[in-house]
């Protein structure tokens, strides 16, 4: 029991010398207040951005759901050409991480016929500028406190040894595994008290329910992605201090490190991707689509064998002699089956395209295996609800009101409308009134996790590998640098 | 010391510098992977713009046929794809895609080239919502993460390569007390400095513009001489930015490992935190008009002229007095009703666009002034612009295919309004999109101004560092 408690004594004045430490460092002092400036400048300006975005967003929402409404009393085959407008809605946590989405259309025209993609992505309108990315929360944790982690903690062990001090801390009783410790308990700390304003001010925000209701479950597992990240950081600081021959080459190997992580294996990581899966183009895309949708037929053309055949089994279904005397309205009939093809061709080839895509992100996974901010981000994404299946959950969830909606007014043309003088009658604008109203559904945290094995493995490496090194190597402590410190 | 013997003396202890050998062959792959990459993307691009025309040549040819065809007797296949009409030779049958063929340097700077249309289908209906259509269906996270082609190793590798050439230029001589010899000899610290840095610019730069011209081999992209010219002097003065200012630093006279702490931190500020922070400010200080507020709008603007259909026939006929000869006074044609409504929609289209597209340009111009604040986003957008990449050319190509669209109505519509029928003669007839691309001297234009800042903070930084040099002596 004594031994157990002077060894945490022992941790304890280790890690209690390396803030201190810190605390003597000027420089230090002055990367932890630009760095605790940048996260909370990135926290309002994020919060800002995305409040009027949602602001904006939900505005025009409601002015197309009320001029849907006000529609006069209509053919209901001239509303399906009138379409209706759906907005992207950003989940609430965007303001923390926006992920994907300036690089994603947000507004999607949902009409008969045809599938269309979400256009106006932000990116789109920026300059070529915003290829530097935003300062945002996310990217001042991920991106930014590591490195002032290696400049908090490069010189933790390695400065000790350089003063002689490493010794004379051994010699009174510490093991190697307590000093360790100690330093990886100071930098965290350290290290904690620079990412802390930026999470109360996120959490802050998140809790004032300002920017819509998010769940404990989200908060929670973002600090629990970054703190698992940053932790890694120390620990692989530390192991670097410890058993690199200098402070100098320490500070130099880490910095590599980081350049390599967190700058070129992500970039490395998406071309790779896009290289092994490769796209259609948008204009091959499109003639596919309409191969496939030629090989059909023609709704338009009374002699499509495709159409003909439905004409000769619902006559032969209401044993009747032509469409004319069919109890329901075959114009109806004819739009409602050519859209319920249209569309499964249709999403057979988006499904295709979002495959495609899908596999480039799964090869980004596992590019994270090799840069824990490529896994933290993409954690991060999927956590705050901003992820890739944010994006293709809007489409598919706008693809199914589309044509539920389409089908409903196909059914009102069916059944309300006479075959004879078709064109000229008109559903009274009450009908209008009968339709759901559209809203996204972010995926559930459960579902974007689940998919993300990968990256929450390559989050577990991260912790274990430099852990691992300063178990294995802690007995080698007292020697490293011994042999050129004799020359 | 000849010239001959300092460049053998350095390049004989730059190789013996175990991490440095290590780094200089990592930056020399990463050179070559990322040309390939460029290559691959240009050679991608190559293939779409030459499957559109193609598709050109296809879609007149098949047209041509089937109205030989008619004319010869046979039936049309359906009356709503009769080639006769107009409003189908000028329509989605008979469009006519223009395309912007590849920068010239784009296997170098991709640029913007993946996220903005380069191709458009140009046919009567087209109008300002045709021009919000995406670029290729990129997965977003690809597109987020950028892409690794030359210009990204350029803007934020390389310095970091130079920066661990020459971070300790004079330091570690006063480190390793070889500079009271070596300022011995009949050479000042600046001759020293300057002779060392020559040579370690000369390996850094010749490798990024060697790998370069590899590249304009390869894809043939020499047919541009002032844009290749213009993207060599930005990657020279953005490269000779980060020498000079490790000068300087080497100037303060502190320790080395102080310069590289220093010089890291400048990099981290002026690569990563500046432009990053620039962009989350542009958002506060000048925000973008509402893209949804205008989208909105030209669907009001489309619903509102459906329902005025004939009262718009009757401005319209009155706008156009030419076309009233044709249409029949007492029963307008069913194309020329038509026709009337697509056109006011354009119209109101146009106002909205246009009056959106002026306070984008206003709001634009303001955070561009930011780049001015780092050598980063200068050297990008000269990049970018030379390589034909940026957004300069690709809003030039929009703004051209919207010419061709009015061309291209001015061709069919005044037969749909006439409600004529054209024939094989009138295809032969039917417009084609020339790309006029922007001249070298337009581009050089444009960069000229973050060319020159670039090269006065170059000049400004090499003034003060060579001050500061000129009173190292020796002894100190």
């Amino acid at each position: 029991m004594s031994t157990w408690r002077a060894g945490l004594r022992n941790t304890l004045l280790v890690a209690r010398r390396q803030v201190g430490a810190v605390r003597e460092d000027r420089y230090v002092i002055f990367l932890l207040g630009l760095v605790i400036a940048l996260g909370v400048v990135a926290v309002l300006g994020a919060r800002h951005h995305a409040a009027s975005e949602a602001e904006q967003r939900a505005r025009y929402q409601a002015m197309v759901e009320r001029q849907w409404l006000e529609q006069p009393d209509r053919h209901p085959h001239r509303v399906i050409h009138y379409g209706f407008l759906v907005f992207r809605e950003e989940a609430p946590l965007a303001f923390f991480d926006p992920g994907v989405g300036a690089w994603a259309g947000t507004s999607l025209f949902l009409e008969g016929h045809r599938q269309n993609t979400a256009n106006f992505g932000d990116a789109r309108h920026a300059t070529g500028m915003l290829r530097f990315g935003r300062l945002t929360p996310a990217t001042v944790l991920a991106l930014l406190l590591p490195l002032f982690v290696v400049v908090a903690g490069f010189a933790s062990v390695s400065a000790e040894r350089e003063r002689g001090t490493l010794r004379l801390l051994l010699a009174q009783g510490a093991t190697p595994a307590q000093i360790l410790a100690g330093k990886v308990l100071g930098t965290g700390a350290v290290a904690a008290l620079a990412a802390l304003p930026i999470g109360v001010a996120a959490v802050a925000i998140a809790g004032s329910g300002a920017v819509g209701p998010v769940s404990p479950g989200r908060i929670a597992g973002l600090a629990g992605i970054y703190a698992a990240y940053l932790v890694g950081w120390v620990l692989l600081t530390v192991l670097a201090s410890a058993f690199r021959a200098s402070s100098r080459s320490a500070l130099a190997q880490l910095i590599a490190v980081w350049v390599v992580l967190c700058v070129a294996v992500p970039r490395l990581g998406a071309s790779v991707a896009g290289a092994l899966h490769p796209l259609p183009s948008r204009a091959e895309f499109t003639a596919q689509v309409e191969r496939a949708l030629n090989e059909v037929g023609d709704s338009h053309n009374p002699q499509d064998p495709f159409f003909r055949s439905l004409r000769d089994e619902y006559l032969a279904r209401y044993d009747v002699g032509s469409v004319e005397e069919l109890p329901l309205n075959w114009g109806g009939v004819v739009s409602r089956e050519g859209e319920a093809v249209t569309s499964r061709i249709h999403e057979e080839q988006q499904q295709d395209l979002v495959e495609g895509q899908r596999r480039q992100d799964r090869v980004l996974s596992w590019a994270g295996l090799f840069s824990p901010y490529l896994a933290a981000r993409d954690l991060s994404m999927a956590v705050s609800g901003t992820g890739p299946e944010a994006v293709e959950a809007f489409r598919a969830q706008a693809e199914a009101h589309r044509y539920d909606l389409i089908q409903r007014l196909n059914d009102l043309h069916i059944n309300e409308i006479r075959y004879e003088n078709d064109r000229a009658q008109r559903l009274p604008r009450d009908s209008w009134a009968e339709f759901p109203t559209f809203g996204t559904r972010p995926p559930p945290l459960g579902g974007a996790l689940a998919g993300r094995t990968l990256s929450l493995a390559a989050l577990g490496l991260w912790l274990l590998l430099p852990l691992l090194g300063l178990g294995l190597a802690r007995t080698r402590l007292a020697r490293v640098g011994v042999d050129r410190a004799a020359e | 010391m000849t010239a001959r013997t300092v460049l053998r003396n350095e390049w004989r202890l730059l190789m013996a510098d175990r991490p440095l050998r290590i780094a200089l062959g990592l930056f020399a792959l990463l050179l070559v992977y990322a040309l390939v990459n460029g290559v691959v993307w240009t050679r991608f691009q190559e293939r779409t713009v030459e499957a559109a025309q193609a598709g050109n040549v296809e879609r007149a040819q098949a047209l041509a046929q089937e109205l030989a065809d008619i004319e010869a007797g046979a039936e049309p296949a359906s009356r709503f794809s009769d080639p006769r009409l107009p409003n189908v030779l000028g329509g989605a049958r008979g469009r006519h895609t223009a395309v912007l063929t590849p920068g010239p340097l784009t296997a170098l700077t991709v640029g913007q080239s993946d996220l903005l249309p380069y191709y458009y289908d140009v046919n009567i209906y087209t109008n300002e919502s045709s021009f919000q259509q995406n670029g290729e269906v990129e997965s977003p996270l690809n597109l987020m993460v950028g892409r690794f082609d030359l210009a990204f190793v350029v803007i934020y590798l390389l310095p970091l390569l130079v920066l661990a050439l020459s971070f300790n230029v004079l330091s570690e001589e006063r480190e390793q007390g070889t500079l009271a010899l070596t300022l011995s000899q009949p050479v000042s610290a600046r001759g020293v400095v300057a002779a060392k840095l020559a040579f370690r610019a000369l390996l850094a730069v010749g490798m990024v513009l060697a790998v370069s011209l590899v590249g304009l081999l390869v894809t043939g992209g020499f047919g541009a001489p002032g844009r290749i010219l213009l993207w060599c002097a930005a990657v020279v003065a953005y490269a000779l930015f980060w020498f000079v200012l490790a000068a300087w630093v080497n100037s303060l006279r502190r320790s080395s490992a102080w310069n590289a702490t220093v010089l890291v931190g400048a990099w981290l500020v002026l690569v990563v935190v500046l432009p990053a922070s620039i962009n989350i400010a542009a958002g506060l200080l000048h925000p973008l008009p509402s893209r949804v507020q205008m989208i909105t709008a030209q669907r009001e603007a489309s619903n509102e002229a459906v329902n005025r259909r004939s009262e718009l026939l009757a401005r319209y006929l009155e706008d156009h007095p030419e076309m009233a000869e044709g249409v029949v006074a007492e029963e307008p044609g069913l194309g020329a009703l038509a026709w009337a409504a697509t056109d006011a929609v354009n119209r109101r289209l146009e106002e909205v666009t246009a009056e959106h597209d002026a306070r984008r340009a206003e709001q634009i111009a303001l955070v561009r002034r930011y780049r001015f604040l780092s050598p980063a986003l200068l050297a990008q957008e000269v990049l970018l612009d030379a390589a034909g990449t940026g957004d300069a050319r690709f809003a030039g190509f929009q703004s051209q295919v919207r010419a061709f669209a009015e061309r291209w109505r001015d061709f069919f519509v005044p037969a749909i309004v006439a409600g004529e029928q054209m024939d094989a003669s009138a295809l032969s007839r039917v417009p084609q999109f020339r790309l006029a691309d922007e001249a070298s001297g337009e581009v050089a234009r444009r960069a000229a101004v973050p060319l020159a800042v670039l090269g006065a903070l170059l000049g400004l930084v090499a003034a003060g560092a060579g001050v500061r040099l000129g009173r190292v002596r020796g002894a100190t």
